[in-house]
């Protein structure tokens, strides 16, 4: 395991990323909220927007693909599932990372945890009890990983035997289907400063049914950059069925959307200015990827099924953002959030973490079934 | 069968969950309300028809708060008109008097709107809050308690008002609003604001006799036949009478129902939510593996 020349330029840049992100933190620690664009009209913006609803329904991978495995028995998936594990546990970890920084006192992130502060009456009650649970569940599915690495094999035995792994598993689907949908269930409240084509009842439901959605379409793109970087092959054919997978998925997530605006009257707001937004996520991030999905010798096809993933990437990206911002319809007209360089080095800090800690992992530790030694 | 055991053992752990579920609402609650009558809560009736904007009520606050004078931030500089001294609220300035220039029978006329928190029957902002920072007292002033926050700006984000303001001029902010000086109201006395106002716009009192004391007014003519306050987001402790039409004076038109419902029927499907997965996914599992032992 010699550093190569390619190696040592990626890592050195994310750290020099991760180095100025570091700075717009400490900015934000020293100087205070007068860095970023937060004020009274904008309590939340890009760092909620991206690092928290974007971060958890981007990793929605690790327990759709459990789910395969584990609970409907599809074996064949079993060699996406370290990788997957490996993205969507990161995911969580900078998620964390970056509500710590969000806050406005890092120091106090435990107090729902203390029992005498309880309100279980507030949806970001339930969000902050099943990320954190859910962080645990995942660091306890990776830690075979962890254990082969050092051979402790009567570790892993333990972990991955059916008797443990399936009730974990179980537990590891309940949880994250519980704060995926509550991410939308945080908006609810907000019935008349939230924009009708965005705001509904169902939010909760949109919110886990797009982030199933993204589940296949990151495992496709992710499978995409490490065939390419570590010269592995491409698993075309289990990347079709996820393609199949995210077609039916998109269908029901279009149609329920449709059948909700409709339901609402909320139609008749196509025309306005945010409609535009509107317009570009679902035609663009969701329309558009079920319509390339559609004929099956497309689903065959990498490259197709690798751009309707971005696609729908894009798509979930840009809900995310909508819902949170687009929306907003409290602030007077003259205020336009715009997340200043301090907001957004953050931001770019945590996503080059996360790179910096894939890369890493993917070299020191068993993640990829071909770099497994024992114990195959 | 192995399974069958566990099959016991989980339905007995979700029975028990499902028992220990009722036991989690009496950690906490973020409001007393549901145990106290809101007509038995104080609150206070804004006359607008009798508002000068004298502004001894905002300088009140600030003094009754220590809360600094000149402390302006970023959106409060803009649309300041001739008689507004703060464009809005915010986590120094906790009420303050608004002014709307209207016409009324070919007239043009003005009108002062003071501003402050509603102190909501069933607060959004509280029940929003997961750890319980602000909360419904049974006296009726929505409260602050700073040891708690840990500034998840939810409460900013879910006030129908925009009441709940932050200091995001510093590293570590606390929520600031108007709390009805509750450390007064549990005295016996009245608010800072109530006490300064001196030509009677402000009437302090338990919800219940505001109302009827709104009504009596009404009755005896020159005022709108509406009671902004009364139904506004099932109910506020802080009413509002004008002898001019609400919506001429930027009222904000909110539901009149109680914000908290909404998550509560989306947060109460949990009990059926959870079990039914917990059944669904065994289910499948046992299904999955039921077939390929027949396959074998």
């Amino acid at each position: 395991m010699t550093a190569s020349k390619s190696f040592l330029i990626w890592t050195s840049a994310l750290i020099l990323v991760i180095a100025f992100g570091a700075y717009g933190a400490f900015l934000r620690l020293t100087v205070g909220f007068k860095v970023t664009a937060l004020n009274d009209y904008y309590p939340w913006g890009l760092w909620i927007a991206y690092d928290v609803l974007t971060g958890i329904a981007l990793a929605a991978g690790s327990f759709s693909l459990a789910f395969g495995v584990y609970i409907i028995n599809k074996k064949k998936f079993e060699p996406l599932l370290r990788p997957t594990l490996l993205t969507c546990l990161l995911a969580y970890l900078t998620t964390a990372l970056g509500l710590i920084i969000d806050i406005n006192q890092p120091a106090r992130f435990w107090h729902p945890m203390f029992p005498l502060f309880f309100q279980p009456h507030s949806v970001l009650f339930e969000v902050y009890w099943c990320i954190s649970l859910y962080i645990i569940i995942q660091l306890i599915e990776f830690s075979p990983i962890v254990a082969e690495k050092l051979r402790w094999k009567w570790f892993y035995t333990v972990i991955e035997s059916e008797k443990v792994m399936v009730p974990l598993v179980m537990v590891g689907i309940i949880v994250p289907t519980l704060h995926q949908s509550s991410l939308g269930g945080l908006f609810l409240i907000a019935p008349d400063k939230v924009h009708p084509l965005w705001y509904s009842p169902i939010l909760p439901i949109l919110f886990y049914i797009s982030a199933l959605a993204a589940a296949p379409a990151m495992i496709i793109i992710e499978s995409n950059i490490s065939s390419r970087v570590l010269n592995r092959g491409l698993e075309l054919d289990l990347l079709s069925s996820l393609g199949r997978a995210m077609r039916y998925i998109l269908l029901v997530y279009v149609a329920i959307r449709f059948v909700d605006l409709a339901a609402r009257g909320a139609l008749s707001y196509i025309g306005d200015a945010r409609s535009l937004f509107f317009l570009v996520e679902i035609l663009i991030g969701f329309i558009a990827p079920l319509l390339l999905l559609l004929p099956e010798k497309f689903v065959k096809s990498g490259k197709i099924l690798l751009l309707a993933s971005i696609l729908v990437v894009f798509g979930v990206i840009m809900n995310r953002f909508d819902v949170l911002l687009t929306a907003w319809l409290y602030p007077p007209s003259g205020a336009i959030y715009f997340p200043t360089w301090a907001e957004i080095s953050v931001t770019g800090m945590l996503v080059a973490l996360e790179a910096l800690a894939f890369t890493l992992a993917v070299k020191y530790l068993p993640i990829f079934p071909e770099i497994k030694r024992e114990h195959a | 069968m192995e399974w069958k055991l566990s099959r016991r053992e989980f339905l007995k752990s979700t029975g028990s969950f499902l028992v220990s579920l009722p036991l989690i609402n009496t950690f906490g609650s973020y409001s007393s309300s549901n145990k106290n009558d809101p007509d038995e809560m104080y609150g206070f009736l804004v006359d607008v028809s009798r508002c000068i904007g004298c502004g001894d009520c905002q300088a009140a606050c600030k003094i009754k708060n220590n809360l600094p004078v000149s402390s302006d931030l970023p959106y409060e500089r803009n649309e300041r008109s001739y008689w507004d001294n703060y464009s809005t609220l915010s986590a120094y300035t906790w009420t303050r008097i608004r002014s709307k220039k209207l016409v009324k029978d070919g007239k043009e006329i003005v009108r002062f709107i003071k501003e402050q928190c509603m102190h909501c029957i069933d607060p959004a902002c509280a029940s929003v809050c997961f750890v319980g920072a602000l909360y419904k007292t049974p006296e009726g002033p929505v409260i602050y308690r700073a040891d708690r926050c840990v500034g998840c700006r939810y409460c900013v984000y879910a006030c129908p008002w925009g009441v709940p303001k932050w200091q995001y001029d510093k590293p570590f902010p606390f929520i600031q609003k108007c709390n009805m000086c509750y450390d007064r109201v549990i005295e016996g006395k009245k608010p800072a604001c109530v006490e300064a106002c001196k030509v009677g716009a402000l009437t302090f009192g338990k919800r219940k006799e505001l109302i009827e004391e709104a009504k009596r007014r009404i009755s005896k003519g020159g005022y709108v036949n509406y009671i902004y306050g009364e139904e506004e987001a099932g109910g506020t402790c802080v009413l509002y009478i004008s002898d001019v039409p609400f919506d001429e004076l930027d009222f904000r038109k909110v539901m009149k129902f109680s914000y908290p419902e909404l998550t509560q029927a989306y947060l109460g499907n949990m009990p059926i939510v959870i079990p039914s997965l917990f059944v669904g996914l065994l289910g499948l599992y046992l299904y999955s593996r039921r077939r390929q032992e027949v396959k074998r």
